[in-house]
């Protein structure tokens, strides 16, 4: 016997009873495989193949590693709309980035799809931000934006406000920037002014 | 009693120093029947020049690695294209904007990514000819970051108050002969919000190229080699500061190759 066809043979004896049966007249005949429901055949094998040596691959496929590829991609327990967005909002990358598919995406495209435009006027809205310095019961907030904004320590829980707790501010104004009587060009705090609402989670080192 | 130093005036010296580069018989025919300047003699100088010059070794091609250095994702995350309100616009960089949301400028990265290249491939052939490189800001947040930059790529930095006159008084400034930086790069070109940084109008007196960081709120004009974006978020100052000292090892890494490889 050829060692070609001993991996097949063998292939076919892993077979169950009625496959194996099934499998071997229909090579035997070169016929194509008659469509049978999913069940009596490989689950890949779907489309009729006249070609032996196709054959053989799908064989090889999917019966050499087992049962787990045929089951795996056909027989999943199909998910309710709740258990699928829980899945897919608890996915980190979609979290952090959603705009990681877009590798190569002009800017236009990134600016169009930032953050920046979804939130429409900043006046208002609330962001998340993490304190990066401290002066004394000056908190320094960086919320994603050019600018920092300044906050004050509030009097509730102020040993959690320490460097990198995260913290949920509402925004007053992008750029405290403001045009004096007499000259040309706005001047600048090169600030931001939000409003500190609240702790959203202080570093591990702080105790609770 | 020491007789004085008879100080030779600053004509004879140039005149010395003009005779012994120049051809005497040359020379002689130029002073018996000058040529008129005009720009068709200006051309053909410039043609006999380059006809006569030593063929040079070819250059580096520092393009392709600055170009694999950093894209528009990477400036967009590192929100270089976020700008100063509307009211802060300096007309001159209305060109480098995408547009204004809101109030607030923004630019276009195609145009920043672009001028980003050129100031980096620029950088990076000073680096490779053995330049004195010179980081300034005046900007108090990434001050450490500016210095430290400069310190790990083996060049200079000043971040701190400029006195006037350090490049152009710098031998009474110093108080002695200096050499002066033969590329200033201004990861912020405003020194107080109202003012530019002084040593840019030096470096132009001098003509030491300049590349400089752009706000909405910046001159452009006097720079040599301008990239608009942001300057005031730490995390865009750290992603110039790290190109920079990138591109600045690399030209520094393949000249001590091409020392070592007999190149030079």
């Amino acid at each position: 016997m050829d060692e070609e066809n001993a991996e097949w043979v063998a292939a076919l004896l892993a077979l169950s009873g009625p496959n194996r049966r099934k499998m071997a007249t229909s090579i035997m005949r070169k016929w194509p495989l008659r469509p049978c429901p999913p069940r009596l055949l490989c689950s890949s094998a779907r489309r009729p193949t006249r070609h032996p040596r196709v054959l053989k691959e799908i064989l090889a496929r999917t019966c050499s590693t087992g049962s787990e590829e045929a089951g795996d991609s056909e027989i999943k327990p199909r998910q309710g709309g709740f258990a699928q967005a829980m899945e897919r909002f608890s996915d980190p990358s979609f979290i952090n980035t959603p705009e990681q598919k877009s590798q190569h995406a002009p800017f236009a495209t990134l600016l169009r799809n930032s953050k920046l435009m979804q939130m429409g006027d900043p006046k208002g809205k609330v962001v998340e931000g993490e304190i990066y310095h401290v002066v004394g019961d000056d908190l320094y907030v960086d919320f994603g934006w050019k600018f920092p904004c300044v906050c004050r320590r509030p009097a509730k829980h102020p040993e959690q406000y320490v460097r990198g707790a995260k913290v949920r501010l509402r925004v007053n104004e992008l750029e405290l920037s403001t045009r004096f009587l007499g000259s040309s060009k706005d001047m600048t705090l090169l600030e931001a002014d939000c409003t500190l609402l609240g702790l959203v989670r202080a570093p591990l080192s702080v105790g609770s | 009693m020491l007789g004085s130093v008879r100080r030779c005036s600053h004509l004879a010296f140039a005149r010395r120093a003009y005779a012994t580069l120049v051809d005497p018989q040359e020379e002689l025919r130029r002073q018996l029947c000058p040529m008129p300047v005009t720009l068709q003699t200006d051309a053909e100088l410039l043609r006999d020049f380059k006809l006569k010059a030593p063929p040079s070794p070819p250059l580096p091609d520092f393009k392709p690695f600055v170009q694999s250095l950093v894209s528009v994702q990477d400036l967009f995350e590192a929100r270089v294209h976020y700008g100063h309100r509307d009211g802060r616009l300096n007309p001159r960089m209305k060109g480098f904007l995408f547009g204004s949301r809101l109030g607030h400028t923004v630019f276009d990265l195609d145009q920043t990514l672009s001028l980003l290249h050129d100031a980096l491939n620029f950088t990076a052939h000073v680096a490779y000819r053995q330049g004195v490189i010179l980081f300034l800001s005046r900007h108090p947040p990434t001050l450490h970051l500016v210095e430290r930059t400069a310190q790990e790529c083996g060049e200079y930095s000043h971040c701190r108050r400029w006195r006037k006159g350090l490049f152009t008084n710098s031998e009474k400034q110093f108080g002695a002969v200096t050499r002066l930086p033969d590329l200033c790069i201004f990861l912020n070109t405003l020194d107080t919000v109202l003012e530019d940084h002084w040593a840019i109008g030096e470096a132009g007196r001098l003509a030491i190229p300049t590349v400089g960081i752009v706000d909405s709120d910046c001159n452009p004009s006097t720079i040599t080699y301008p990239v608009p974006g942001n300057d005031d978020s730490i995390p865009a100052v750290r992603l110039y500061a790290d190109l920079f000292k990138r591109t600045i090892l690399e030209g520094k890494a393949r000249r001590t190759k091409d020392e070592e490889g007999g190149k030079l």
